[in-house]
């Protein structure tokens, strides 16, 4: 009986179940294959050197679970409130609630069974595609075959219960909670009537205010975490984190306040032009529109905030692409860098591969195994947290600075640049404040030894030599930053890139070489001590820029193949929820468009402000997720060199190629279901 | 000349399998500032003419011609065209747009004209105070009485000074009060404005406001009575009408006290 009805159910809104069925068999396609990826040692031996390529996909994948069960619940409540009416009658009847759940429960377990049905197989299909077009991107020229392992499997299959019984409690609290007469109402229209106009006019403007607050906020976000730790003493990474959840606060009421109070605000002041709302069906389309965006607030903020998330992921990783490559492309000035223990070796080699270079003069540095957490004051603003990996004594930065081209600081004798990474945090614009007001402060970092490790993994001089900024530091904080480890390092350009045996060859040469600090150095620069070995560092000794940009490109490939199936997903995702609601939409608006119809209001007519109307609807979230994607970046901006967001614009607009197919989709649906 | 003539109106629903005859061979005409009652028994075939008479439907056979012209297969814009200057429709369930105000409902069919905004102002204010609405112009349709809702619609139809207007059960909803005062609306109409009204009913008393009534059973014209002596009489006569076609409630209702 249960069953009968549950497939009648299933058969009356195929529409429902369908777009239900697509968006849970897409995240089960790339839940299944990422799980499939991450148990793939083959796969995930190729990344070691460069990420933890399975942690990786591990986290994605359950941030993509997660989607899956958030869209699932809304869903759900979509179709419980269809069957509010039938389930007040099957109540009135004498039906017990717990059966009626379990009957739309099993309803919802059919539809899952088959959309885990087809992700899983799909999963299995698209697996070796998938694979192979992660490592095309991250620049491996090699084959990789179809795997399988159970677990996976299972951790799949494991979904299908947690939203079972996610839905089944749900539905039961709802139905609960409502009583019968509630139930048996047809429907609850104007659930939210407008705010009315005076207050409307104050609370949007204070909206508009928020949200032009966030974006000033998140443009200063770095000093405001200065200001907010040492006005409260709190240490820096709690007091950004602290900033970050205020924005994000801030932002997130704003776009609350933006559907619920701006638009229909907006909607209603158009409305007073009489020329305009009096003529044709403006007035219809606009009070439908506000009603709209009354009613479906809460779930368009959240859309909106959402597909910021997606984008915001795309942006973020373009940045860390460009992040990254700034440190190994063609503005590095060097191709090999090695240490001078080094030297004589990488020489041997480089004659023996018979390839003409180039050597620059010897540079002196010092190494310092710690990151420096400096306050650069800029007037009064504070530029933040950077990892200098190197400072050159005076002559050796003019010498350096002549070759290259790069920006000349006039220094004094005796002064020191100290060079910053050139995806360092301080901009080009910064830089120029800081030619004319050399102040830097050195600080405490308060991590020392988690810094020694991370700043030891790379090549100390890696980046530290391709920059085009500096900052100048006084005799004094030069002295104490010139405690570090004395080195030279022998820069070599080639004029192509080496054979990739060749490479493998010179990268071969590098071994870490181990610093050992001696106790007061440590005691002078930091607090904390390891219990390991607290006086030993490390760091390679021969940097090759070709090897380097290879697991660069490895690691972006990996990141950005996850970043873009994730945020698809997103994508996909709100699209198909804006469509469940337009059509719901479309339901009770069907006599509506009849009347219009009778009136006198042609089909044609009508169907372009169903197109226009719709287009507005499903451009909204689009447009304000792209803007929150352009905030973000431009934080992340700060960080990167030369930040340049042709990927994000490309991967947006493929995005929205997809999202505008959803979007004609919806409309053609639409149509169809209010019959003109 | 005739402002409407039906010939040889055929309707037939449904597909290869399950076809069903609403109407068969009906021919008829109206004069100009005629007000016509269609009544029959339930399923009898009346929405199904009344649709086809006004262009909402499209007969299997058979035309529709009005003004001399055939508007049996107007379409698309010209269709609209057609039934937003010539044609007013008032239904059972007054089809209101619930995100619209009285006033924005009522003037909706002028906005679709592209009347410019004064004329509009005027229009309104008139056909606000033939139909009593004028204090509720404000209120959204929710907020009003079954009656008062049907007075919208009406006015929303009459506002644009449609040549025939058409009405199908248009005191289906109403209470016994509210509808004897919008068929009075109705009838003033009529008189005072010349409007040609075809009202579909099977209700003997709101039958008794028209000057005319054609009988419909089975798909098929059965007979034809016109008013000649006040209303009372009228309603006499058509519920004899009904008893003889043997459908209606109230002549069973009759028979049965007998
Ligand atoms: N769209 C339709 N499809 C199939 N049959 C219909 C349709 N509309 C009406 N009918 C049938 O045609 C007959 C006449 O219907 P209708 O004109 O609505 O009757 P009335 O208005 O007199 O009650 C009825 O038997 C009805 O079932
Ligand atoms: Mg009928």
């Amino acid at each position: 009986m249960l069953y009968d009805l549950a497939i009648k159910n299933i058969k009356q809104n195929y529409l429902l179940h369908s777009i239900h069925i697509v968006i849970t068999a897409l995240a089960v396609l790339v839940y299944f294959d990422f799980s499939l990826m991450a148990a793939d040692h083959k796969l995930i031996r190729l990344y070691q050197d460069v990420l933890p390529a399975d942690q990786m996909l591990t986290f994605f994948s359950i941030v993509v679970a997660v989607l899956l069960i958030v869209f699932s619940i809304y869903w759900n409540r979509l179709l419980l409130k269809q069957r509010y009416q039938d389930i007040g009658l099957l109540q009135l009847m004498g039906g017990k609630i717990s059966k009626i759940v379990l009957s739309i429960s099993l309803e919802i377990l059919i539809s899952e069974l088959i959309a885990f049905g087809i992700g899983i197989l799909l999963g299995l299909l698209f697996y070796k595609l998938l694979a192979m077009i992660l490592l095309k991107i991250s620049v491996f020229k090699l084959n990789i075959g179809f795997f399988y392992a159970t677990k996976p499997l299972l951790l799949t299959l494991a979904l299908i219960p947690i939203l079972q019984i996610i839905i089944f409690l749900n539905n039961l609290i709802t139905i609960k909670r409502h009583s019968l007469i509630k139930l048996l109402k047809k429907k609850d229209s104007n659930r939210y009537s407008p705010v009315p106009q005076n207050r409307a006019y104050l609370l949007g403007v204070l909206v508009i205010g928020l949200m032009v607050a966030a974006v000033v906020m998140t443009q200063h976000v770095f000093r405001l975490t200065y200001e907010l730790s040492w006005l409260l003493h709190l240490p820096e990474s709690f007091s950004f984190l602290l900033v970050f959840l205020i924005i994000v606060g801030i932002w997130t009421v704003g776009m609350y306040g933006l559907f619920r109070i701006v638009w229909p605000l907006i909607f209603k002041l158009i409305g007073q032009n009489k020329r305009f709302y009096f003529k044709d069906t403006h007035m219809f389309t606009l009070a439908e529109l506000r009603s709209w965006f009354i009613q479906n607030y809460r779930s368009l903020a959240v859309m909106s905030l959402l597909m910021g998330v997606a984008f915001s992921m795309i942006g973020i990783g373009t940045l860390l692409s460009r992040y990254g490559m700034a440190s190994v492309d063609g503005y590095t000035p060097y191709s090999v860098l090695t240490t001078s223990k080094k030297r004589a070796a990488v020489v041997d080699q480089l004659a023996k591969e018979r390839v003409s270079y180039y050597e620059l003069a010897p540079m002196h540095g010092t190494v310092i195994p710690i990151s420096y957490h400096l306050q650069t004051v800029l007037g009064d603003d504070y530029v933040s947290v950077a990892n200098p990996g190197l400072v050159l004594t005076t002559t050796t930065y003019n010498y350096f600075a002549k070759h290259h081209h790069v920006k000349t600081l006039k220094l004094k004798n005796h002064d020191a640049a100290l060079i910053l990474p050139v995806t360092s945090i301080i901009h080009d614009r910064q830089y120029q404040e800081t030619g004319k007001r050399p102040r830097v402060k050195i600080g405490e970092y308060a991590d020392l030894n988690f810094n020694i490790v991370k700043l030891s993994n790379h090549f100390p001089l890696g980046q530290a030599l391709s920059f085009d900024m500096a900052v100048v530091v006084n005799p004094s904080d030069y002295a104490k930053l010139s405690e570090g480890i004395r080195e030279t390092y022998y820069g070599f350009i080639l004029p192509k890139n080496l054979s990739s045996k060749a490479a493998d060859q010179i990268a071969a040469l590098d071994q870490v070489q181990y610093y050992h600090m001696t106790d007061s150095y440590l005691m002078k620069y930091g607090k904390g001590t390891s219990k390991k070995n607290p006086s030993i560092f490390f760091h390679n000794q021969v940097y090759l820029r070709q090897d380097q940009q290879r697991d660069m490109r490895t690691a972006i490939g990996l990141m950005m193949f996850t970043g873009v199936f994730v945020s698809l997903v997103f994508v996909i995702a709100i699209g198909e929820l804006l469509m469940l609601k337009r059509l719901t939409v479309a339901q009770e608006l069907e006599k509506d468009y009849q009347t219009l119809l009778k009136i006198g209001v042609g089909p044609k007519r009508l169907k372009r402000d169903i197109i226009y109307t719709q287009g507005f609807i499903y451009l909204l979230p689009l447009v304000l997720g792209f803007c929150q994607s352009l905030m973000v970046a431009g934080v992340l901006g700060i960080f990167v060199n030369r930040p340049s967001l042709h990927l994000l614009y490309l991967i947006t607009g493929v995005f929205t190629l997809i999202y505008a197919m959803l979007y004609l989709l919806t409309t053609a649906f639409y149509i169809r279901t209010i019959h003109i | 000349m005739h402002i409407l003539e039906a010939q040889q109106l055929t309707k037939i629903y449904g597909h290869h399998l399950s076809l069903k005859k609403a109407l068969t061979n009906v021919s008829l005409s109206v004069e100009q500032g005629e007000f016509l009652g269609i009544m029959g028994p339930s399923g009898a075939g009346k929405s199904t003419l009344l649709n086809l008479l006004s262009t909402i439907d499209t007969p299997t056979s058979g035309r529709v011609m009005m003004d001399g012209r055939d508007i049996t297969h107007l379409k698309g814009h010209a269709l609209a065209e057609f039934r937003r200057r010539q044609l007013g429709f008032i239904f059972q369930d007054f089809n209101l747009l619930d995100a619209l105000k009285v006033r924005e409902n009522i003037v909706l069919p002028l906005a679709v004209n592209r009347l410019p905004v004064d004329q509009l102002q005027g229009a309104l204010t008139h056909v606000a105070s033939v139909l009593g609405l004028s204090e509720l112009l404000d209120y959204y349709p929710s907020e009003l009485s079954v009656g008062q809702r049907q007075r919208v619609a009406s006015a929303r139809t009459l506002i644009v000074k449609p040549q025939l207007l058409f009405a199908d059960e248009p005191t289906g909803s109403l209470d016994s009060q509210s509808a004897t005062e919008f068929l009075q609306y109705l009838q003033t109409i009529n008189g005072q404005e010349k409007m040609t009204i075809i009202m579909v009913t099977h209700d003997a008393f709101t039958a008794s406001f028209c000057k005319r009534i054609l009988f419909i059973k089975d798909g098929q014209i059965f007979s034809e009575i016109i008013r000649q002596g006040d209303r009372q009489e009228f309603f006499d006569r058509i519920i004899d009408m009904q008893a003889t076609i043997g459908g209606g409630g109230k002549t069973n209702a009759l028979r049965s006290g007998d």
